[in-house]
């Protein structure tokens, strides 16, 4: 039995302990966040123990989730590194790419299992479309259409600090950056154009425009321009040299339940993304193997991103590996 | 765990590529091969599956712990009754049997042997069925007050539309699914059945295509559509959804709607890819579980409960009225 620590108490920490609450391979052993509430709360519903510091986790836990925003992470990771202990930290893997850099070495002098959290990759509409890509279905790939978003996130304030969080380019469209690398290889080119870059974000939307060493050009849209309360809804249209496939996670409902102010629609699996996401974690912790999704495929991910964000800011396109 | 070993008898059904790509691959599973009573089908299988052919049926049987039996529904009989007592445990492709006879016979012959007989009804292991079933269950949306249900499809090729190897159509074909999913998720026994058949749809066929069941589950009243209805060019092979009108709101279920939309360059229609759980391997790693600990899984009392609500549907249309399944003549 994996002992997890989980450090951040807020909307993504929540996730993971319900995650880990379906593994019987792991269990939620503490939990810590600067807000003790927060912590007490995920605490008393998942049966596991408030710890009253940060350093307390790492001693008692085999393993740590990392559920704190952007820009704090490697604040926390300086302490666990030295640890050597398993890490799951959320996407995106820093705020910059420097940051990003001294987290990738740290990975690779202190050896230990790092994962980051690509959730996305664990979605299995998205895992069918890189499938049928990798098996032919559709030929060569040659324009995507990537859409994912919703309303301003609500349930925390960092996210419209820019500073912070990196907008809806770092935090949202990461995503589909990373999906897309992982689907298509190398980056060659990128251009992105954001709305709201400020320390108080009311609505963001961009687009980043990736052109790919093997001709692909993928149109990725990020948003938190809808008005709150609006559906959260991601698509895909992609169209290759033999045909095209398509998804719209509004298109199909599996389960809907209509109930009085309470109405809900589900997309019913024996494990949930996030679930399979954490299995996927734990699973390399039990055979001391290298995770799913490794360190570096989220620092290249950061580092598209992160060119995006330059891109958004110059109002001009950017070559990857400084070939500007 | 050691692994089961498991053969398939006969691959008449369509179910039988399924369901053999699983037994082969995995871990659950070792699989021996297959007999079937056409030996150029079999064989034909056999080669498309890369599996082993067994031209004796005794020495498939001999060597196996249990059998899945995939053959016409109307020789599900033969079949069950030949295993019975060879092997521990048979899964049986539904529906268990065209008539209540058969089904009938086939559970005295298995229980006198002491072999498991099973209905595969794969609908159950479905993550959309299990939370389905999950919020009825909780009551949080009250008593169920009415269900509309359709298990639409394409008219199925070979022996499905031959009465004599099949014993109907589109009912016997599709009726079961929704009836062993609702008698699964509610607890309830079909009491009432009215069949009302719709014009034939496929021009030349022998058997009914469209038909649309009234039924009362106890006091619910339900209508479910089985028709044969999709039309060639239609993205999936057919539908399952469930609506449930309850006291304090409404449940709708499309169970196999997790796809992915595939547009071909070389074909003037769309296709549906399906991203959603495996029922199909759910259902036979369960049955693993049954054979070795006992736990849940759908028996041949459950097989023989949605035949006879088969039987009564057609004997709905001979007769033009409603027909008791259970209970008492009003």
């Amino acid at each position: 039995m994996v002992k997890v620590g989980l450090i951040g108490a807020g909307f993504i920490g929540q996730v993971h302990a319900r995650s880990l609450s379906k593994l019987s391979e792991a269990s939620l052993e503490m939990v810590y966040d600067i807000n003790v509430e927060s912590s007490q709360r995920i605490a008393k519903e998942y049966k596991a123990r408030v710890a009253d510091s940060f350093e307390t986790i790492i001693k008692h836990c085999d393993a740590i989730v990392l559920a704190v925003p952007t820009d704090v992470r490697h604040t926390y990771l300086e302490k666990a590194f030295k640890t050597g202990k398993p890490i799951l930290c959320e996407k995106p893997l820093a705020r910059t790419v420097e940051e990003g850099e001294w987290i990738l070495r740290n990975v690779k002098s202190t050896h230990c299992i790092f994962t980051v959290g690509h959730v996305v990759r664990f979605f299995p509409e998205y895992v069918n479309i890189r499938n049928q890509v990798l098996k032919g279905k559709v030929g060569d790939v040659c324009e995507v259409r990537s859409f994912r978003g919703g309303p301003l996130p609500g349930w925390s304030s960092w996210f419209k600090s820019f500073k912070r969080s990196g907008g809806s380019i770092l935090d949202l469209a990461i995503h589909d950056i990373d999906f897309w690398i992982w689907v298509l290889g190398k980056v060659k080119k990128v251009s992105a154009r954001s709305l709201d870059r400020s320390e108080n974000i009311t609505k963001d939307h961009c687009y980043v425009l990736l052109s790919f060493e093997n001709g692909a050009l993928v149109h990725i849209e990020a948003t938190w321009a809808y008005p709150p309360n609006s559906p959260f809804r991601t698509s895909v249209e992609l169209t290759g040299s033999k045909g095209s496939i398509s998804f719209n996670s509004t298109d199909f409902s599996p389960l809907s339940v209509h109930i009085e102010e309470k109405s809900f629609t589900e997309s019913p699996a024996y494990l949930d993304p996030y679930a399979k996401m954490m299995k996927s974690f734990v699973n390399s912790v039990i055979k001391n193997s290298e995770p799913e999704v490794t360190v570096e495929d989220a620092f290249r991910s950061l580092e598209i991103a992160c060119l995006a964000l330059k891109s958004a800011q110059k109002e001009s396109e950017c070559l990857v590996e400084g070939k500007v | 765990m050691s692994k089961m070993t498991v053969g398939l008898i006969s691959s008449a059904h369509v179910h039988a590529d399924s369901y053999v790509e699983i037994l082969k691959s995995s871990d659950a599973f070792h699989f021996i091969g297959v007999w079937d009573d056409d030996q150029n089908r079999g064989k034909r299988f056999c080669n498309l599956h890369g599996v082993d052919y067994f031209d004796r049926f005794e020495d498939l049987i001999s060597t196996c712990e249990c059998v899945v039996v995939t053959s016409e529904n109307v020789k599900h009989k033969e079949h069950i009754i030949k295993c019975a007592g060879k092997v521990k445990g048979i899964l049986c492709e539904k529906p268990l049997a065209p008539t209540i006879d058969d089904a009938q016979k086939m559970i005295e012959v298995c229980a006198k042997q002491g072999t498991n007989l099973c209905t595969a009804f794969p609908v159950r292991f479905h993550p959309v069925s299990k939370r389905v079933k999950e919020i009825v269950v909780s009551k949080e949306l009250g008593e169920i007050k009415m269900i509309i249900s359709t298990n639409r499809g394409k008219v199925p090729p070979g022996w499905f539309t031959s009465p004599e190897l099949s014993g109907g159509g589109a009912i016997m074909d599709h009726v079961v699914h929704v009836v062993d999913f609702l008698r699964w998720s509610t607890g309830k026994e079909f009491r009432t059945v009215r069949t009302s058949l719709g014009r034939q749809i496929n021009k030349g066929l022998q058997v009914e295509d469209c038909a649309i069941l009234e039924l009362k589950l106890e006091e619910i009243p339900v209508t479910l559509d089985c028709s044969w209805g999709m039309p060639v060019s239609y993205p999936y092979w057919g539908e399952v959804k469930i609506r449930l009108i309850l006291e304090k709101g409404v449940i709708e279920a499309d169970v196999f709607s997790q796809n992915i939309v595939f547009r071909s360059n070389e074909s003037h229609h769309e296709e549906w890819i399906n991203y959603g759980d495996n029922a199909d391997e759910a259902m036979l790693l369960s049955f693993v579980d049954f054979i070795r600990y006992g736990t849940d899984f759908p028996t041949a009392k459950d097989g023989l409960e949605a035949t006879r609500v088969v039987e009564k549907a057609y004997e709905s249309v001979k007769l033009n009225r409603e027909v008791v399944i259970h209970g008492e003549e009003r």
